[in-house]
């Protein structure tokens, strides 16, 4: 995908500050990144809230909830029974790196 | 004002319909499609309010929102008190939606809507009312203080600078005969 690669052969995404998984009663399953669990914190919440707000015009569950702030955007990414929250810089090309990080 | 920038919103291809409601909730604009209800309107003034408070408060202070869902786009965005969602397909232009409605959220301000159109209307009738010069002489003097009232008025009338200009310079004087 064009991405580089760190010495371990992982790939390095430009923007990308952390990523976090939590299941539906907010439990971490898995963080990484400094500000990851900060947005454990609100992940299941911002999901939930998000289907619902959704359920007002009739539409079905959320696919992908971006919450846009001044240094930075938080994407969740709800997944069978998880939610996965990525936390990238505000000038990160998500609807590149995303797709990545999701496949891997 | 507010509508000429909600239609410029709605003119962008994609966009189904938009709506701005206040920090209480209370909607002010309505440009939303036919099909979504507006007793529901409660309910997701309220989620969307509850969603910036909690983000607000627990995360870090976000003031535009992109919920993906199939079938649509909802966008949220904050400013100046105001909250404006927009409703569109997939295929709108995120950089035209995010200019025109920049332009939206900079002119929208609550003073302009809803509440304080209120406030202010109620201003212009008290203040005649209040102020007692203006109003106890009008009522009171209507038996005999007409020609108290008159005088006011003639006063009023005869206000014109140059009178009142020739009237002043007397008691200096006599001022300044008493002074030395």
């Amino acid at each position: 995908m064009g991405f580089t690669e760190d010495a371990l052969g992982t790939p390095q995404f430009p923007g990308l500050l952390g990523m976090i998984e939590c299941d539906e009663a907010g439990n971490i399953l898995h963080s990484e990144g400094d500000d990851a669990e900060a947005l454990g914190q609100v992940l299941v919440f911002m999901h939930q809230i998000s289907d619902l707000i959704g359920e007002s015009f009739g539409l079905d569950g959320l696919e992908e909830g971006h919450f846009i702030g001044k240094h930075m955007t938080a994407v969740c990414v709800p997944r069978g029974g998880s939610d996965l929250g990525v936390l990238f810089e505000s000038k990160a090309n998500i609807s590149e790196i995303l797709p990545s990080i999701l496949e891997g | 004002m507010s509508d000429k920038f909600v239609k410029n919103i709605l003119d962008v291809p994609g966009v189904e319909g938009v709506c701005v409601f206040d920090q209480e909730g209370r909607l002010i604009v309505n440009e939303l499609p036919s099909f979504f209800v507006e007793e529901l309107f409660d309910d997701l003034s309220r989620r969307a309010l509850s969603l910036y408070e909690t983000v607000d408060e627990n995360f870090v202070p976000c003031d535009d929102y992109l919920l993906k869902y199939s079938e649509r786009w909802i966008f949220l965005r904050r400013s100046n008190g105001v909250f404006l969602l927009v409703l569109a397909l997939s295929t709108v232009n995120r950089v035209s939606l995010k200019m025109v409605s920049n332009l939206a959220l900079k002119h929208i301000k609550p003073s302009k809507l809803g509440s304080a159109p209120k406030p202010i209307a109620s201003k212009p009738l008290t203040p005649p009312g209040n102020p007692p010069p203006a109003a106890t002489p009008v009522q009171e003097p209507s038996p005999q203080p007409a020609a108290p009232a008159e005088p006011a008025q003639e006063e009023a009338e005869t206000e014109p600078a140059a009178r009142k200009r020739a009237v002043r310079p007397r008691p200096k004087r006599s001022y300044r005969g008493s002074n030395y």
